[in-house]
């Protein structure tokens, strides 16, 4: 046959960011489809589908091929394979090359670097935009030759062919003579791609419309590069045959030349950096070193058992060569604690006392019992993951720090790819399709942020936003069909919150490296990318919890009343009281409004319940109804049992609920005697089992080992029942430990030091669940006051003062950093005396001044607002003019700051909700179960959980001046009324339903929920 | 150069076209010049055309098939 052995070497995945529109998977199965025994990827200038494309193309029994369609200085195209690892390292480093040479955004390869970067590469002399066909479409043959030879005299006649493309172009008849004939002149051998953009000739819409939105044109518009036809699918030999009948010999070069060219990942590499240890120390010796001091300093003394469980632990780690990885993070944590940045290692390192003793993490798993091998084990493939929370407003220092340290050339960000989701396809493929743009903006707004993009239409079926719509459906059928086949393609590359990658080498000898938004460095691999290819990646994560706590510490410091934080009493009684009213917004991980419930219902006494806390609020938990029975036997309402007498030591702390990952593990040790690391690999397996037939297979191989240790076979299948249904939504114990120390000691600050933690939490907002009005309105509820800002005694952020809040002046709204810088400069002389002293040394504007008045932050130079804003705009000084009203007040307090430290907006309409019979939150509060009830407030953060049942449930909470109260919507008033709660960003509601109490937790289950319309100044709400 | 866009009786061998009657003349085909495909206007419903420019009969023409209606059209005479 004349097509044996053909195989495409020019194509291009999703990855060519909307130049490519089939999943790699399609282009690899129809590949398979097409019986061809090899397909390279040659993305534009990047190789970002490298690993997955191998992975796919592994599994299909197709040989990988890796390249790239580079471009070149003068804009010009050429196709790069590799031959080999070399070809692949050569690669890597020429991509990094012409990203980080040239403006983000606008690679370019100079022809210095494809010469200095040029072994192990083949190149094929590309599309129509290639160097070589350009010039011949364009009639310039003698430049198209300097062109040929020049690249002949760069990569050899051994590797270089030109490229014959037949894509039914216009032209493609003479093009294809011309090249042919510069092949014989110069002899240079030519090959058939097909310069493939998708896997089938159906695919071709897609690419059309992903071309549109590269191009900023739409459907209807002329563009260059708009494709004639739908030609640029995988053909069959065959059919590229069929086009070129007489360049068979053609077909057979590319036959051959596909046959040369072998995968070239790297593979089994040793890619982590070697820590410098002192001379004379290995890494194994200095880790050992470091941990025995560390446990010294933790523990004081050391037991046989201690020491036993060091070993072990140090045994794996060393034997797996993570030596170095401990090191490189026990070193980043050194350095942190060394400049005083609060960092805390999180997630599955915490079940390493190794880990402890180095001061990586702060949960003691010795004492706590936890499972190394959760972490790490012999028989785990998974490279360990370190991740480690840290003040983010020092995060980027120690990121630097990483890089100075290992060297800028060997770290780099780990990078991420947007893709395709609801609203973004909606919003990009509409706009190419020329539908109306509002109605567009209108649709993607509805659209709920978890909607993917091929899940439009069942969401329209079921979300009462989109039903309950009066969106033209029928209008955007075509769309919807589109949005489907763009969900999840890659839209932009973008930067991974905290991962960084540290290598041996030069990152550029193994991966592509760029540049994402803000200059940042990137790896072309997102982290299981990096991962699968063998790097180690250090997750350095922002959390602005810890910025709040060092923030509070600060203050408090400042005014005399200093904390040591570190050794706070972890049996405080007062701050347990607080949990146990369920009193937690603000406080760390606890102040969702399912924590709150739960916290108000389950007593939490000690640091352990916090622990059970955090794993308990999870889809898992929820779904598969451990919440319930965990309150009951916590409370002693229910009695503990446990399926065998054997589990007790395991699951007493759980009150006989499997509720984390660890018991698991450690349960299928104690059963079915399997090793800790095979537990573990059994309860991954159990986490990610795809089918009933892979999960029953497990389950034998537990009973029968189970009952081959004496074990009941009824037991044994009760057991695993059990495990396997916790498994998939187990949390790991060490993680919520880890987390559980910060959500006591945050609770301990908003009981102890309100204030001070408020308003450090104000300062640095956006954070935790709740907007700056919900924390504003906390404070009030704790009794404490919140000044409005005031351009004499205001600083940038919010302070204390007296016991208070004072709002920060960078809350109005419009206040930049120059403008403080300069406002601050002139205040630091001396302070403003009158609203003339502000307008001529402040640099404020006009419509700052104004602001600034309208906020309260100018009552200095006199309480009438009104009268200043005429002082100021007219120069009538102490004009007799009424004030605005309260209620003006507190509306203009709100729209500048966000919130109004005047008052509550609801507490305007008090006086008409008592005469309609709208009881307040406080009023509420005090009701028995199942009085029925009106209420009105502002609504907090509206939401929709995974439940149990799988029927929709929204939950909410009302803000009103006197209190808050939690809203339960259930699936027929969800359907009803909820477009109330989740079009936008909904204003006032009114609710009415009944009164549920649970525990200390009072709520109520709305029965119908109404809007009260936008209020404005000078207005009232209406219904 | 003329638009001409007529519907055209065309005889082809292995798909090619080999002989049309225009005006009342039989013209051979002498040599298939270039050959291309076009989408058109595909999001309006427009069918795909395989085109062809041929040289017959000492003139050069583009003619189109459009495989959706398996009709040929005489799209340009170039003069």
């Amino acid at each position: 046959m004349k097509t044996k052995g053909f195989a495409h070497l020019h194509v291009h995945s999703p990855f060519s960011l909307l130049d490519g529109a089939s999943r790699i998977e399609d282009l690899v199965q129809r590949a398979a489809e097409l019986g061809q025994p090899a397909l390279a990827l040659t993305d534009h200038n990047n190789l970002s589908g490298a690993v997955r494309f191998t992975r796919v193309a592994r599994a299909a029994g197709i040989k990988p091929i890796l390249g790239a369609e580079v471009t070149l200085e003068g804009g010009y195209h050429l196709t790069l394979l590799a031959r080999d690892s070399r070809g692949y390292r050569s690669l890597c480093r020429l991509l990094t090359q012409s990203h980080l040479t040239h403006p983000r955004g606008y690679p370019a390869a100079s022809w210095e670097s494809l010469s200095a970067h040029r072994e192990g590469l083949v190149a094929l002399s590309g599309c129509r935009r290639g160097a070589v066909s350009a010039r011949i479409l364009a009639g310039r043959l003698a430049e198209a030759r300097a062109s040929a030879e020049r690249l002949l005299g760069i990569f050899g006649r051994k590797n270089f062919y030109l490229e014959l493309i037949p894509g039914l172009l216009p032209g493609d008849r003479s093009l294809h003579q011309a090249l042919a004939e510069l092949g014989a002149t110069l002899n240079i051998r030519l090959v058939i791609t097909g310069d493939v953009h998708y896997a089938r000739k159906a695919d071709f819409y897609l690419h059309d419309l992903f071309t549109c939105v590269r191009t900023l044109t739409t459907v209807s518009a002329l563009h260059l590069e708009r494709p004639l036809n739908a030609e640029n699918y995988l053909k069959a030999g065959e059919e590229l045959m069929a086009l070129l009948p007489e360049f068979t010999w053609a077909m057979a070069e590319t036959a051959a030349l596909a046959a040369e060219l072998e995968p070239s990942l790297p593979e089994g590499e040793a890619l982590f950096p070697r820590f410098p240890t002192p001379p004379g120390e290995t890494a194994a010796e200095m880790l050992r070193r470091l941990t025995y001091e560390g446990a010294q300093r933790r523990y004081g003394r050391l037991t046989a058992a201690l020491n036993e469980r060091l070993e072990r632990e140090l045994a794996v780690i060393s034997r797996l060569g993570f030596a170095d990885y401990f090191l490189v993070v026990w070193d980043v944590v050194r350095e942190a604690k060394e400049r005083r940045i609060r960092c805390a290692g999180r997630g599955s390192a915490a079940d390493s006392v190794v880990s402890y003793c180095l001061g990586i993490t702060e949960v003691d798993a010795f004492r706590r019992e936890l499972l190394f091998e959760r972490f790490m084990s012999r028989e785990r493939a998974e490279r360990p993951d370190i991740d480690l929370d840290i003040d983010a407003r020092h995060r980027d220092d120690l990121a630097d720090y990483l890089t100075r340290r290992y060297g800028a050339d060997k770290v780099a960000a780990v990078a991420t790819y947007n893709t395709f989701q609801g609203r973004s396809a909606v919003r990009d493929l509409g706009k190419v399709l020329e539908l109306e743009e509002a109605e567009l903006d209108a649709l993607a707004k509805r659209l709920p942020y978890f909607v993917t993009a091929d899940g439009i239409r069942a969401a329209r079926e079921r979300v009462p936003e989109l039903k309950n719509s009066s969106v033209p459906w029928e209008c955007y059928e075509q769309l919807l069909d589109f949005c489907a086949a763009a969900a999840g393609l890659p839209r932009h590359l973008g930067t991974h919150l905290g991962g960084l990658v540290v290598a041996r080498e030069p990152l550029a000898n193994l991966v592509p490296l760029q540049r994402a938004a803000k200059g940042v460095v990137v790896t072309q691999f997102d982290k299981d990318d990096v991962e699968d290819l063998g790097l180690v990646k250090l997750d350095l994560l922002s959390l602005r919890t810890f910025g709040a706590v060092e923030e509070s510490l600060r203050t408090l410091r400042t005014s005399g009343q200093p904390l040591d934080y570190d050794r706070l009493p972890l049996d405080d009684k007062a701050t347990f009281r607080m949990l146990q009213k369920g009193r937690t917004i603000g406080v760390f991980q606890l102040e969702s409004p399912a924590q709150r419930a739960l916290q108000s219902r389950l007593g939490a006494g000690n640091i352990e319940d916090i622990v059970a806390s955090l794993a308990l609020i999870r889809p898992g938990p929820i779904k598969g109804n451990m919440v319930e029975p965990y309150i009951a036997r916590r409370r002693g309402e229910e009695e503990v049992s446990y399926l065998l007498p054997a589990l007790r030591p395991v699951l007493e702390k759980t009150y006989g609920v499997v509720l984390f990952q660890e018991q698991v593990i450690a349960i299928a040790t104690i059963v079915a005697g399997f090793s800790a690391g095979e537990a573990d690999r059994l309860r991954r397996v159990m986490t990610h089992a795809r089918s009933q037939a892979e999960m029953a297979a497990i389950g034998r191989e537990f009973v029968a080992r189970a009952v081959a240790r004496g074990v009941a076979e009824e037991t044994a299948q009760a057991i695993f029942a059990t495990i396997a249904g916790y498994a998939s939504y187990g949390f790991c114990e060490a993680h919520a430990a880890a987390f559980a120390t910060t959500a006591y000691k945050t609770a301990y600050l908003m009981c102890h030091h309100p204030a001070h933690y408020l308003a450090a939490l104000l300062s640095l907002q956006p954070m935790g669940f709740y907007p700056p009005w919900v924390l504003v309105g906390e404070a009030r509820r704790r009794g404490v006051q919140v000044l409005p800002p005031d351009v004499n005694k205001s600083a940038a952020q919010y302070t204390v003062e007296g016991g208070a809040v004072r709002v920060g002046l960078k809350q109005i709204k419009g206040v930049d950093e120059k403008v403080l810088k300069e406002l601050l400069a002139a205040r630091s002389n001396r302070p403003y005396t009158s609203l003339a002293d502000l307008k001529e040394r402040s640099g404020l504007s006009a419509d700052l001044r104004e602001r600034f008045i309208l906020s309260g932050a100018c009552s200095a130079f006199g309480s009438n607002r009104r009268a200043l804003l005429w002082e100021d705009k007219l120069g009538r000084k102490g004009a007799a003019v009424a004030d605005f009203s309260q209620t003006d007040k507190i509306l203009l307090e709100w729209d500048i700051l966000g919130f109004s430290p005047s008052g509550h907006p609801l507490s305007c309409l008090r006086p008409r909700f008592r005469e309609q019979g709208i009881r307040s939150i406080c009023d509420v509060l005090r009701l028995s179960r199942g009085r029925e009830v009106q209420v009105a407030g502002l609504p907090i953060r509206p939401h929709r959980p995974p439940t149990r049942s799988g029927r929709t449930v929204a939950f909410f909470s009302l803000e009103d001046e006197t209190g808050i109260l939690d809203v339960t919507v259930f699936e027929d008033v969800y359907r009803r009324d909820g477009q109330m709660l989740f079009s936008g960003t909904p204003g006032p509601l009114l609710v009415q339903g009944h009164v549920e109490r649970r525990g200390a937790g009072v709520s109520v289950t709305a029965a119908r929920i109404q809007a009260l319309t936008k209020i404005t100044p000078g207005t009232a709400y209406q219904e | 150069m003329r638009l001409v866009n007529r519907p055209l009786t065309v005889r082809t061998a292995a798909g090619l076209p080999r002989a049309f009657t225009w005006q009342g003349r039989e013209l051979c085909v002498d040599a298939v010049r270039d050959v291309w495909a076009d989408t058109g206007e595909w999001w309006r419903g427009e069918p795909e055309k395989i085109f062809y420019r041929v040289s017959a009969g000492g003139g050069l023409y583009e003619v189109y098939f459009e495989s959706a209606s398996a009709s040929w059209v005489l799209y340009k005479i170039y003069d």
